[in-house]
């Protein structure tokens, strides 16, 4: 039940060469079907590039998402000053 | 002249629209939708720059929603002869979210991955945070309200 309704998988892409380098692409989807009506979500996003040098050497390179992680970041600094805000009432009253 | 219908007598209900299509569309729809779901939605087709190769790489975000909805009134005795009827109706929306990642630069000798920065993404969140942060500050330096005293 809960793998129709949500599924997380990891996906490669077509082999890209530059000379002798060949490269593959990496992604994760994250689909989500609503139970009771007919939706769903797929939130697309790219994760890595495997890198395969000539000399067969492989190598992941990771794709960071700079703006997610400030914003994140950002985020809970929020939830982290409401926290500190909850224990200096409890403290001060 | 008119037919008047007796009680007891056998109503007439037109036959409701046939909802398997409707159904049909939907379904087809949705898993188009969801086959979407492949890597080329994410990564672009790749640019040549010189020796170098550029593959630029988003984040893909979609949301889609269909709804349905269809039936049908019997005709009654007391009613008028057209009284009886059906209808059925139906309604979806969706949308899209793209934001660029990274561009992947790929030369003859190395491989590098370059992040595409959402500057006014991070500048809206820094405001919204500083206006919290300003709030929390705010009613922390405000006085607690003194006990109720009992009377």
């Amino acid at each position: 039940m809960l793998t129709s309704l949500l599924r997380i998988e990891t996906l490669t892409g077509k082999s890209v060469k530059v000379k002798d380098t060949e490269l593959r692409v990496r992604s994760q989807v994250v689909q989500l079907r609503f139970p009771f009506i007919s939706g769903g979500l797929i939130w697309n996003r790219p994760v890595a590039v495997l890198v395969r040098t000539p000399d067969g050497q492989e190598q992941i390179v990771p794709i960071p998402d700079v703006t997610r992680t400030v914003v994140l970041l950002l985020m809970g600094l929020c939830f982290a000053s409401t926290f500190m805000l909850m224990l200096y009432r409890r403290k001060t009253i | 002249m008119a037919d008047i219908l007796t009680p007891g007598s056998k109503s007439q209900v037109s036959k409701p629209p046939d909802p398997t299509s409707a159904v049909n569309t939907v379904q087809t729809t949705l898993d188009k939708f969801l086959s979407a779901a492949n890597v080329e939605a994410v990564y672009g087709a790749p640019v040549s720059q010189g020796e170098n190769l550029v593959i630029p790489a988003a984040e893909v975000l979609s949301a889609v929603g269909f709804g349905l909805g269809m039936g049908g009134g019997s005709q009654s005795s007391t009613e008028a002869e057209n009284a009886g009827g059906s209808g059925g109706g139906g309604g979806g929306g969706g949308r899209v979210l793209a934001r660029p990642v990274a561009a992947i630069i790929m030369s003859p000798t190395s491989v590098r991955v370059e992040p595409i920065v959402d500057v006014t993404k991070i500048a809206l969140a820094v405001f919204t945070t500083l206006g919290f942060m300003t709030a929390i500050l705010t009613r922390m330096n405000k006085p607690g309200r003194p006990p109720k005293l009992d009377t």
